[in-house]
């Protein structure tokens, strides 16, 4: 099957180049959306096993597909409608569907690896990617973001090579060479601690630029500022989700050897300084997409310190991940309306919620979700990590920690009312409002985030239990 | 005559500190991948062809002659950075430079000896992981694009050089991929290096921080 | 009934598909429902004495989602539905002028969250799951901000509402931290984990750990309740809400955070002295502070905002010296301390919700809360006037009417403390007594202060002088808490023995009869029957006499001097409270500017003065370190440069720390 993936990407991508009709390569991205659900929904009956012996379906990989399968179908139909008022050339959007599809497969490459030197591949073909697709509105901007991102993240992926060879050091001497995760992980209490420590800290700091973290925040914010806001949604969600899946499935493996306290302390500092610097930059935010942007990079800093909070710490960071990445996958479209109506998303845009009554309530629902406020899913997996992270007891953190966090509610609380609801002081173009399809789109996600924040869904719970 | 050859790499390093001249680096790039080719057949242990070709394809070919000839290439073509009289303008003196890539390079034989076993070759470790800290080095000090694009195949060359050192074969079809991945990233920014100095006229860094809060 | 619950929490959402008007009926019709049938399973619990457990959820975050129903929680359901039920009458005519500017999204959004809120103030009382009541207390906070925020074209009120969820939420991160200390010694995340709490516990700097883990908590609820010094979302809040909201907020919602606090007493297994005089100590400052803060108020919803603080004080009181007279062992004064601060509880929602409809009413008529812009209503707005009387009276603890039961209670269990022996107690109880008067005698003064500037003498601005009565469905929602401010007050007795029923669980040996005060309270009541009924005897009489004479209107009494303009040589806010203020000068920042002559000003040219006060805690507590959090924090972004090759040094110097701190073994 994954064959068939593979090949139906690598057809309809290549098949785009041939067409001169917008609609079609629309119609083209959207059947592989199509075919990408469905193979989600193979993935998820053929848990467990193995395919062309580097990919594996396992339940945590599973649950990603899924959640990219489903976001990557809701961005492509806001990039049809976002291309339509833009009016862009036809060779943009053949560029940009053509590369969507490969950015698609990069990820679930990402998911699906089981080897980790595949897995770096994958995520080196998001970069690649991904740097196309921000690369759409061709202006000086736009083009110095995307050259801070590809620069950024080639050294921060090689930085990543050179973990993933000093792991090998490591397997080296316990007589390994492949670098599978089920191998690794049956091997590991045998191997060196020293070189486990320094691989972890390089892949740390290379895949860092992915999931928005301490060090390299910097360019992935200017990437989300810049891109297409399909493309900003998708960064903030499922390719944040592929960036800690990279660092998660060292941390799987080697928490079982004695480096897991070392390991816990990293990716404490890194979280702790995230969380302080996203709290630090966004006193100074001056557009709503970087704002958002700067949320997404809040909620990366506190899954990797869930990540360090044992089992139900865990569970937390991937309940976590999973509800951040339908709302603010959400929340990116609906930045992209305010884009529409006003040309602009500079934090002096007021007065939203009167421009647009329905995308205001949509955009108040899902800001308020990503507070953690109730009743969304949001509220329930940050309230699992305050409560292990009280009970750790480490009270300088929990103090920094919570502060970062109060200081990030209120800026984001005094952002969003503003755009809402401060009358407005800009003209605007009323007949650009929402359509039926993005507003239903939306609003299941929105209802999806309250859903989950109610019920607990036992599918959802079996895949992430399953990993842990 | 390996240990002649990583001399010769180390010492490359240390000329790309002394020099402030792009058209020497872009040299000492194409240098680099020569010796590359060397080491790397100096430490294969049983001649395959297609081993062969393919580090022939990655050094020798790629490193030693198409990105030097590429990089020239461009700085000519934009003539933003006249190749003549192109000088690297550093935050740090040179004498400052060579004191630190000293102490790089002291620390990290010490690091490589104490980590020393039987699958690593400390030699080449050492200059490996110089390099890529010296690259690192290079791009925080240099405000130029081009001279950051040289800086990053520094680095690149000691990836290369550490994966020799670890001798770690992976799957084969991992390992394409891995080398594919490289060749178009280069590729990709060199794309985007193009478009830069098309649109901007200039490769200092300074005019490309408009974006900050 | 839960599935009622169930069906009627998700059809809420669907609100929005409504026009204005209609989401007000759709919102009503499901809120009766909700009221209803929480009602009923009240009533019920009250009546049988059963508590009432069911399951609402089968799977809701590693547990069943339960609702637990017992006689205390029984009791706020009733407060809680009562004050929504007139609060939401109230609602329709006061939104009324808002139909033309305001949107129907803004409606229902409205309507949406008054239902919410009172859902969640609902399950507040009925979960005990730590878990499902953070949930229910976190959507009870940003309900009741998206209610204050209803004008949110003002951005001062924008504001306001994000300083008032901003707190909550400090608080809420309280609470979290108090179960959690719950859950780390007995392994149970809620309520019931408190009852499991070792009984002797190992001091922590001289004080008992029970008392350390109940200082958590109270932060936590104290935050919502308004306790000094975590007050100061308060005097904020409720001016910037709309009445309704206001009335429901003071009237019931901070009393959650009471609510909270009783249920940890109550849970406890060992109640230590610490304890006791904290809350007695604490409670008696809230009070004194509320009460002193309110005189020299002249916004008029922030004057009873400061009484809300006040009355928290009172009931913090009786609890005090319940919790006072269970660790001395004295049954009859802790029931009596219980009491009065349960009684209080629902005095004070009945009293305040009625004093803010009031003040409401004034408010959309005048178009201004500022007492020096009143004056002379009650000639143009006479029911309202006449409810905030009622109210105004209550509130200051005068028979016949409800305020006065309740404090009479705390006042008797002070009096029977004083009788005991030893020195401690006595002297505390003898505390109290002068803490109570004293904020009795001030709360007068200031409802003396508010009703003459407002309804008496001379409408100091055109609006005043122009204003009428409101619509009739706002007098009906005040005739409401009214009803049952008179009938508290001429029939205590049975008010006190529902209150004791309640507190059977608490004290199950102790015999309710043998209780003293049940035979005073029957003379009160009866005494305020006749009090009533001689009211009711003169009025009859008054009107016979004047029935065939002619009435003569005139302006209001001049003190003699003919010459003056009584619009201005009259009292006003600001003079009312002129000498008291000299006295309370501690208790806020005094920012009022003052008027200076020059040497050379022969003829002084025209001046004005302006009179406006702070709240110390807020101004010189607060403020100093949230601004200084933000401008520390700020400090971080220095690093933000916009060129690259500074991104690519952040990653060199990490590893480099990194392996720093590892070589040297700190991490």
């Amino acid at each position: 099957m994954l064959y068939v993936y593979f090949l139906i990407a690598v057809l309809f991508s290549g098949s785009i180049f041939l067409l001169k009709n917008k609609k079609w390569m629309h119609f083209l991205v959207y059947g592989f959306n199509l075919m990408q659900l469905i193979f989600a929904i193979y993935l998820y009956r053929h848990l467990g096993t193995f395919e062309i012996a580097y990919f594996k379906y396992d339940s945590i990989s599973v649950l990603f597909a899924f959640i990219l399968a489903i976001l990557s179908f809701v961005a492509a139909v806001h990039y049809q409608i976002y291309e339509y008022n833009q009016q862009q050339s036809i060779r943009t959007v053949q560029i940009h569907n053509a590369v969507y599809i490969g950015f698609n497969v990069a990820l679930m490459g990402v998911y699906l690896s089981s080897q980790y030197g595949l897995l770096w591949a994958f995520v080196e073909a998001t970069t690649l990617t991904g740097a196309t697709l921000i690369y759409h509105d061709r202006k000086k901007i736009v083009l110095e973001a995307v050259w801070k991102y590809v620069f950024a993240c080639s050294v921060s992926i090689t930085l990543a090579f050179v973990g993933i060879l000093l792991l090998s050091v490591a397997v080296q001497k316990v007589g390994l060479s492949d670098l599978s995760f089920d191998l690794l992980k049956s091997n590991a209490l045998q191997m060196d601690p020293i070189w486990l420590k320094s691989a972890f800290l390089f892949i740390l700091v290379g895949f860092s630029v992915k999931m928005g973290i301490i060090p390299m925040f910097n360019v992935d914010i200017d990437a989300k500022d810049v891109a297409p806001f399909p493309i900003s949604a998708l960064f903030s969600s499922v390719l944040l989700n592929a960036g800690f899946l990279a660092v998660y499935r060292f941390y799987q493996m080697f928490q079982i050897t004695s480096i897991k306290p070392w390991m816990n302390h990293v990716l404490l500092i890194a979280g702790v300084l995230t969380l302080l610097f996203a709290a630090a930059y966004l006193l100074k935010v001056k557009n709503y997409k970087r704002m958002y942007a700067y949320s997404s990079m809040e909620h990366a800093g506190l899954v990797i310190i869930a990540l360090t909070l044992g089992k139900v710490g865990i569970l937390a960071a991937f309940l976590h991940l999973t509800f951040h990445a339908i709302v603010k996958s959400g929340l990116f479209f609906q930045v992209g309306q305010i884009m529409r109506l006003n040309n602009r998303v500079k934090i002096n845009i007021t007065g939203y919620f009167y421009q647009n009554p329905f995308g205001g309530l949509l955009l108040l629902f899902g800001s308020l979700a990503i507070l953690g406020l109730p009743p969304s899913g949001l509220f329930i997996s940050e309230l699992l990590i305050f409560k292990e992270l009280l009970l750790q007891q480490n009270w300088i953190l929990v103090v920094l920690i919570l502060i970062a966090l109060t200081v990030i509610f209120y800026i984001l609380l005094k952002d969003v009312f503003k755009l809402l609801f401060y009358p407005a002081t800009q003209k605007f173009e009323t007949d650009l409002k929402g359509t039926v399809v993005e507003n239903s789109l939306q609003l299941m996600l929105v209802v999806l985030s309250i859903y989950f924040g109610i019920f607990q869904n036992h599918y959802l719970f079996d895949l992430i239990q399953a990993s842990i | 005559m390996n240990a002649l050859f990583i001399l010769l790499f180390a010492v490359s390093i240390f000329y790309f500190s002394i020099s402030v001249n792009v058209k020497t680096y872009i040299r000492l790039l194409g240098f680099q991948g020569v010796l590359l080719f060397l080491i790397a057949l100096n430490g294969l242990h049983e001649l395959s062809y297609i081993h062969l070709i393919f580090i022939a394809l990655e050094t020798l070919v790629f490193k030693g002659i198409l990105i030097p000839a590429y990089l020239l290439n461009i700085s000519k073509k934009n003539k933003v950075t006249n190749i003549k009289n192109f000088k690297a303008r550093r935050k740090m003196k040179g004498f400052y430079l060579i004191l630190t890539t000293t102490l790089v390079f002291v620390s990290t034989i010490f690091l490589g000896n104490l980590l020393k076993n039987d699958f690593l070759d400390v030699k080449i470790f050492s200059t490996a992981i110089t390099a890529v800290l010296m690259g690192l080095i290079f791009i925080v000090i240099n405000k130029n694009i081009t001279i950051h694009i040289i800086s990053f195949i520094i680095i690149e060359n000691g990836v290369f050089l550490l994966a020799l050192a670890i001798g770690n074969e992976m799957p084969m079809m991992v390992n394409t991929a891995i080398l594919l991945d490289l060749f178009v990233s280069v590729l990709v920014l060199g794309v985007f290096f193009n478009k830069l100095t098309y649109h901007f006229h200039n490769d200092s860094t300074d005019i490309l921080s408009k974006l900050k809060d | 009934m839960n599935t009622v619950i169930l069906v009627v929490f998700v059809l809420s959402w669907f609100t929005f598909v409504f026009s204005k008007k209609q989401s007000y009926w759709y919102i009503f019709l499901l809120e009766l429902a909700l009221w209803i049938s929480t009602s009923y399973l009240a009533i019920n619990v009250l009546i049988s004495g059963n508590e009432y457990v069911s399951e609402l959820i089968s799977n809701f975050y590693f547990h069943p989602l339960i609702i637990k129903i017992d006689k205390l929680s029984a009791f706020f359901i009733l407060i809680i539905n009562f004050t929504s039920l007139s609060s939401f009458i109230y609602a329709k005519q006061y939104l009324a002028p808002y139909l033309k500017e305001k949107s129907a999204f803004n409606f229902a959004l409205h309507y949406f969250n008054f239902f919410m809120l009172n859902f969640a103030m609902l399950f507040v009382v009925m979960l005990s799951d730590g878990i499902a009541f953070l949930l229910a207390w976190e959507l009870m906070s940003l309900s009741s901000f998206l209610l204050v925020i209803f004008e949110s074209n003002k951005p001062d009120i924008i504001k306001t509402g994000i300083k008032y969820l901003v707190q909550m939420h400090v608080g809420y991160l309280f609470l979290v931290a108090g179960f959690v200390i719950v859950y780390a010694v007995t392994g149970d995340f809620g309520f019931e984990g408190i009852k499991h709490l070792v009984e002797k516990t190992p001091l922590i700097v001289g004080l008992p750990t029970n008392f350390w883990i109940f200082i958590v908590f109270f932060i936590g609820f104290g935050i919502k309740a308004g306790f000094f010094p975590l007050h100061s979302w308060l005097p904020h809040a409720h001016p910037a809400a709309p009445s309704h909201v206001s009335g429901l907020m003071s009237g019931i919602m901070i009393k959650m955070g009471i609510y909270g606090i009783i249920r940890i007493l109550f849970n406890l297994p060992e109640l230590n002295l610490s304890i006791g005089i904290f809350i007695l100590l604490i409670s008696i400052f809230t009070g004194v502070f509320g009460v002193m803060s309110a005189i020299v108020q002249h916004d008029l919803k922030k004057l009873l905002a400061f009484h809300s603080i006040e009355n928290i004080g009172i009931i913090g009181i009786g609890i005090g010296l319940g919790v006072l007279g269970e660790v001395y062992h004295q049954p009859v004064i802790a029931v009596l301390g219980w009491a009065g601060a349960l009684l209080h509880i629902l005095n004070h929602s009945l009293f305040k919700s009625l004093l803010f409809y009031a003040a409401g009413s004034v408010y959309i008529k005048t178009h201004t809360r500022n007492l020096n812009k009143l004056g002379g209503l009650i000639k143009k707005m006479p029911f309202t006037a006449f409810a905030f009387l009622i109210g105004a009276i209550a509130i200051s603890g005068i028979p016949p009417f409800n305020g006065f039961i309740s404090e009479f209670i705390i006042y008797n269990g002070f009096f029977d403390g004083i009788k005991q022996g030893g020195l401690a107690f006595p002297m505390l109880m003898m505390f109290g007594i002068l803490a109570l008067a004293l904020i009795g005698g001030l709360a007068m003064f200031c409802f003396t202060k508010a009703f003459g500037v407002v309804f008496l003498g001379t409408a100091r601005s055109k609006e005043a002088e122009h204003a009428v009565e409101v619509a009739p469905s706002i007098r009906f929602a005040e005739i409401l808490p009214i009803f049952w401010i008179i009938i508290i007050g001429v029939l205590p007795v049975y008010f006190f023995n529902f209150i004791n029923s309640i507190l059977q669980e608490r004290f199950p040996l102790f015999e309710f009869k043998q209780l003293a005060i049940s035979n005073s309270l029957k003379w009160i009541g009866i005494i305020g029957a006749i009090l009533w009924l001689s009211i009711w005897l003169f009025y009859v009489i008054r009107k016979l006499i004047l029935k065939r004479k002619k009435v003569i209107y005139a302006d209001t009494w001049g003190c003699g001097y003919t010459a003056a303009n009584p619009v201005t040589n009259q009292y006003n806010a600001s003079s009312f409270a002129a000498n008291f203020k000299r006295i309370a000068n501690p208790v806020f920042v005094d920012l009022s500017s003052e008027i200076t002559y020059e040497d050379k000003e022969v003829f002084p040219v025209k001046k004005s003065y302006k009179t406006h006060v702070e709240d110390k805690v807020e101004f010189k507590f607060i403020m100093p370190i949230a601004n200084n959090i933000l401008h520390y924090v700020k400090k971080i972004a220095v690093l933000q440069t916009g060129k690259i090759q500074d991104y690519i040094l952040y990653p060199l110097l990490f590893i480099i720390i990194m392996i720093v701190l590892t070589v040297l073994n700190i991490i």
